[in-house]
This record gives C-alpha cells, structure tokens and sequence, in this order.
C-alpha cells in the first residue's frame, strides 16, 4: 500500500494540525508519516498531502495532549516540536499516538524503551538544555533610548522557551531578545506583556547605537571576567567545553 | 602603606575580584523565587551559569570582596596584613550600583560579597550588612544574594544579615584544627563553628515557622555552605572526606567546596607544590563528595585508614566497584535503585529513568544507552535479560586496564608514573587478552 505523508509547517501549531488532519483523514495511521521538511527529496511510492496550518486544530490537539498526558509530557512534546532536527513532526505524531492508546498516558514519557518516544525524550532534553544555557548566555546592551537588547543564534527555536524567564526577571525594562537565524524577536514592554514578531524586515544596525554607560559597564564586566580567572588552573578546553565558541560570539567579555 | 584617596570603580573592581578569585562557591542554586512584578530579579534553583573564565570555572555571581585590607595574616591567603599588596574598598553604593547594572544585562545571576576583615569582625559584618540592606530596599534587587559570615562577628548581626540573603558561608579553610593553628594564626575552629551552628538551627527554625505563617520571612533559604583548602597542610583525602561527611551530617550544609592549594606567599610553613595546585586531587574529591550526597556512599567505603588517598587513576566509583566485584553483574531489569546507582557509569537521572521505563518494557543495552547511561564504563558490571554486553570477565586487573583504556583526561606525569610496575613479563602485548573489538571480529568471522 501507499505511504502518505502530510507535509505541515515547521512550527508548533504547523504539527499540531498535522497531527488533527492525520486523524481526521482516517487513514490506517501505520502508513503515514508526517513530516515539517520543505520539498526535497521526494520518496517514491507515496503520496503528499499538504496541511495547511489552523491554529484552532492545532489548540484542540494541544488541549488534548495537555489534558490526556499531563503538563510534564506536554512540556515535553512542546520542547520537541521548537527543535531544529528535522524527523521530529513524525516522532512527535508517533508519541501522541502511543500516548492514546497507553493505559498509562500520564507516564507518556517513560515509556523509553518505544523508539519514537525516546526521540522525543532526546530532542526536548536537547531543547531544554539549549535554552537553559541561553537564559546565562544571553547579553543585553543597553541603547540610548534605553531599550535593552539582545542578539542570539541559537540552534532549536527557544526564544518563545526563555522569554517567561527574562520577563519575570526584567519586569519593568524594555527589552527584546532577537534570534538572528530564524529572524525572531521577543519584545517585552516594561510593565507588561511580552509577544513575538517575526519578520524578515528587522534592521539590526541601530542596535550599534548603544548608551554612553553601555561602553564602561562592557569595560568593567570585561575587566571582571579577567581578574576573576585564576591563571594557575587555566584549562581553554575546559572554558570551550563548558561555553561553546557559538555561543561565545554573541557575548560581550569575548568580543575584544 | 600607600592609600590611594581617588581609584576609579575599574581599578578596585579589578583589585577586589582579584582577591576574591580564590573562594571557590560560585555556584548559584537552592532557591527557587519568582519575581515580585515590581523590583528586578528572581532565583532559579537549579542555579545558572553566566559565563566561563579562562580557567573553565563558572560565573555565575559577581564576586568581590568589599575590602581587601585585612588585619589578620593568614599565611596561604594573598590579602593577609603582612603582605604588601594595592588595597582597595569598595562604596557600598558602588557594590549596589555594579551588581544592579551587571544584573540588568544579563552577565550575572546576583552578588557574591566576602570580605577582609576591616578594624574587627562585628565593623566588617555590619559593613556587610549596610551594603546588602542597601541593596535590597533602596536598589530594590530581588536576586541571588550570597555573603560570608565573618567567624567572631555578633550573632544578632548574623541573623539579621540571614534574613535578607540566600546563601551564607563560614569559610572552615582548613580540614583540621592543627592545620587552622599552624597557617591561621588569628582563626580558631571554635570560633568557625559557632556561626555555622547558628545558621544551621535558625535555618530550621525559620523552616518550621514557614510551615506555619505562609508569609514568614525565611532564613538564608539556599542553605549554607563552605570550603576548605587541599594540599596545604598534610591531612589525607580519608581525613577530608570525612571531614566532608561530618558536615553535611551534623551541620546540614547544602555545599562543602574544595579548593586545591595554590602557591601565593613565600612562607616556610607552606608546601613547595612544583607541580602546581593538586588539581586532580581536588577532582577526586569532589567526585566523591558526590558520591556522598547524592549515590548513598559512606566515607568509610571510599576509604579507609589503611587506604587513606584515592586512587589517581580511576574514579572513586570504578575504585569502590573494583574493590567490590562480588556485588557484580548487576541485573539492569531487576536491580533496585540504589543498587543501580553503585554502577560505574549510571547517574542518578539514568538510574531514575531506567528504573520507570522498566516498568513498561524489558530494556536491552541499546536502551539504556539512549537513556543516557555511559556504557563504555557500565558493561562490565551490568548485564541485560541475564546476558552481559559482550563476553567480559569480571576479574580486577581485566576491568582495571580496560577503564584504563578510556582515556580519561589525566596529566601525563601522572601517567607517565604508573598505576602499578609493570614488568617485563605481564606487559599485556606478551599475552594479549582478547579486546572488545576482538570479540566482535570473532563474532563477524574477521579475524
């Protein structure tokens, strides 16, 4: 028999209404797979079906997920939909499916032995520890209207995944955290909400036009990072191990 | 001795966290705070790292001391009274100003404040205190805070600086009270004691009262930690671990540090280390501090006095099991916890994990891999469905050469001197025994 395979945008609602569709097309689900790759090799003996992304179907599947399997595998799954791996659509449609049919679906994510579901596990640890790292890495300067800013390029799309952290931390600054690959920005205004705005207009130059202080408290930090390293014990792939040279470029004590 | 009147922020920052560079306790963690919408800052208690110096250290606090005049002299410590070095101190709005700016762009995760001891220890800690208090309500910074208590400042002082901070430590600088006397003339064991006596019951109390009054104010909610310097006086590693063991038992601390001892001052009473700071000692005991806390080892199993100092080459976890092959294979669809744990290459999330997923499915080894178990260490103490991973022997010299094999990072001196002698006549190339790869040659017919 055919394989079908629905191809759905790369992003969370994108797979989330890959996943309604595959159920409302009622197709024996062992055929199918589901994938978020843009068209490049096409495999033979299939056929394409296109989803267009609803972001009512993919709230549904959310809700069903959060409700079925609890918050923890929820956040897991979530976690796994922002990476940038590309077989994810399909162990993340292949999970759900398991979670469905499971007896226990509030242990979901335990169930490692299950190929697909223990992708899942790897691809969410890999997007929680990427973000994890950015909520240290990540560095604001300072404009001179006094927006704070911020410039990431991150592997897996986890500016949605820190911008709690920064806006419960940063309650009453303006800042934005701009993630330069996937031309994203976090925008917080101070005293309320945060959104995101995608756009492939953002004109980054006047994040040169930084404050008078931006350059002495840049010094001081820079100063600090040097002082506070003991040169007795220094160990540069013990530094590049624990900081990776990705991330090094975006933050201000190794730009000199 | 020359006091500069005029230093810009940039030379005492640089002086001060110069000096502070040698306390260890970066570490952020233990308490978890949400931000109040209001005042900048929360805490997260996994704790998080902000950057890494270039010694590969973590940075996670702004560390400084306030002052670096000091009136003691202690002999390992590089701002002692009798050492002629710039001084510098700090205004406490130029500590609060630093930490709120630093903060505000993201370089730092909150303030680390220790101290010289300026005139005596009550006018240090109250200096201290000034600062932190500042900082809090006129700065309105709701981050992590962690400080020093000074050992002989007043308890009434302690205890209002605990409440408005999240971490506290009393340095114990050295494992034992002879090494304290010798090296730290002004200090007394005694005196380092009390206060940690005192975190430790208000810490408690403060823990009963928050069970009772949801909005009580809690008493230095990360715990309390401290460190003590390696190599400096001749204690062994069983003396330290269980110095180790003493404290987070007695004394509930969340931290013990090591810092191995580094050469600063000439002074006969101190150690000639040509080889540098004893960095891998440290390694080892901090491997096995956690061992402690965390895998359910005693310090009387790592050690003992007839085998008072760890083994260099291996870790102390491998050295244990070596030492204890009856307790192997373990069965890895079957064991329980704990006995899990005791496995040379299982951590605590992979021996939680494997021990859910278990429930579900029988796992094979390719499972327990992907759960994040490091195999090239287990196999030769697990096995699967009754069957080990590939045909090894469990006998001491065959486990201990293979791990040798692995090719954990060890200096080359130390290499280069042994594990043991090796005689002409039980070099391995002799009377080779089979490798891993060898048995899968043989399995696939490639020999």
């Amino acid at each position: 028999m055919n394989q079908k395979i629905f191809l759905c945008e790369n992003s969370i609602e994108g797979i989330f209404t890959g996943v309604y569709n595959i159920w409302e097309s009622r197709y024996p689900k062992d055929s199918i797979k589901l994938s978020c790759e843009q068209e490049g090799n096409y495999e033979l003996f299939s056929e394409y079906i296109n989803v267009n992304t609803d972001m009512i179907k993919a709230d549904k599947v959310a809700r069903t997920i959060e409700q079925r399997f609890g918050e923890l595998n929820y956040t897991n799954i979530y976690q796994a939909a922002c990476s940038y791996e590309k077989d994810k659509a399909n162990a993340i449609f292949r999970t759900i499916q398991y979670g469905l049919t499971s007896k226990t679906p509030r242990r979901l994510m335990e169930h490692l032995k299950d190929d697909n579901i223990c992708r899942v596990f790897e691809l969410s640890r890999a997007v929680g520890n990427e973000s994890h790292h950015l909520l240290g890495f990540v560095r604001f300067k300072e404009l001179t209207n006094k927006i704070l800013c911020a410039v990431i390029e991150p592997k897996n799309d986890v500016v949605a995944l820190i911008a709690p952290h920064f806006s419960d931390r940063l309650p009453n600054e303006n800042w934005m955290i701009y993630d330069k690959g996937r031309r994203l920005a976090v925008i917080h205004q101070g005293g309320g909400q945060w959104g995101i705005i995608k756009s492939n207009e953002f004109n980054i130059d006047f994040f040169e036009t930084v404050s008078e202080k931006e350059k002495e408290f840049e010094n001081l930090w820079r100063g600090f990072c040097d002082s506070i390293s003991i040169k007795e014990r220094e160990n540069l792939k013990l530094q590049r191990q624990n900081l990776p040279l990705r991330f090094q470029k975006d933050m201000v004590e190794f730009q000199r | 001795m020359l006091i500069q009147e005029k230093m810009s922020v940039m030379e005492k920052l640089e002086i001060l966290s110069d000096a502070a560079k040698y306390d260890v306790a970066c570490t952020s963690s233990g308490v978890d705070r949400k931000g109040n919408g209001k005042s900048m800052g929360n805490a997260v208690a996994s704790g998080i790292c902000h950057s890494f110096s270039a010694d590969g250290r973590c940075i996670s606090l702004l560390k400084i001391l306030f002052t670096n005049e000091c009136i003691f002299d202690c002999k390992y410590c590089i701002n002692r009274s009798s050492n002629d070095v710039k001084r510098a101190s700090f205004t406490p709005d130029e500590v609060c100003e630093l930490t709120m700016e630093f903060y505000r762009r993201n370089y730092i995760e909150g303030l680390f404040l220790s101290s010289g001891i300026l005139q005596s220890p009550n006018f240090t800690m109250d200096l201290i205190y000034q600062t932190i208090l500042k900082l809090r309500t006129e700065y309105h910074f709701n981050g992590y805070i962690h400080v020093k208590a000074i050992p002989g400042a007043d308890s009434e002082l302690i205890q209002r600086l605990g409440f408005i901070v999240d971490r506290m430590s009393v340095n114990l600088e050295l494992p034992t009270a002879e090494g304290l006397k010798t090296l730290a003339p002004h200090k007394n064991r005694k005196n380092i004691l009390k206060p940690m006596r005192q975190i430790q019951s208000q810490i408690t109390q403060s823990k009963n009262e928050l069970m009772i009054y949801k909005n009580a104010p809690s008493f230095v909610p990360a715990g309390q930690s401290t460190q003590m310097i390696i190599g400096a006086t001749p204690e062994n590693d069983y003396q330290i671990v269980s110095v180790a063991e003493n404290l987070y038992d007695k004394f509930n601390l969340k931290r013990v540090f090591y810092s191995a001892f580094i050469h600063v001052n000439e002074d006969s009473a101190l150690p000639a280390l040509p080889g540098g700071p004893p960095l891998l000692r440290e390694h080892r005991l901090y491997q096995a501090d956690w061992l402690l806390r965390f895998y359910g080892f005693k310090a009387n199993e790592l050690l003992s006095a007839d085998r008072p100092n760890f083994n260099i080459m291996l870790d102390p976890k491998c050295d244990w099991a070596l030492r204890h092959l009856e307790n192997f294979p373990v069965e890895i669809n079957r064991a329980d916890y704990y006995t899990l744990l005791r496995v040379p290459g299982i951590g605590t999330k992979s021996a939680l994990r494997i021990v859910k997923a278990r429930r579900q499915a029988v796992l094979d080894f390719d499972d327990v891999k992907r759960m994040g178990v490091v195999l090239k260490r287990a196999l030769y103490f697990i096995t699967c469905n009754g069957k080990m991973m590939y045909k090894t022997k469990i006998e001491e010299d065959y486990i201990t050469r293979n791990l040798l094999n692995l090719k954990e990072r060890i200096p080359i001196d130390v290499k280069e001197a042994g594990y043991k002698q090796i005689s002409l006549f039980d070099d391995i190339r002799f009377n080779p025994h089979p490798e891993i790869v060898d048995h899968m040659q043989s399995i696939y017919g490639q020999i």
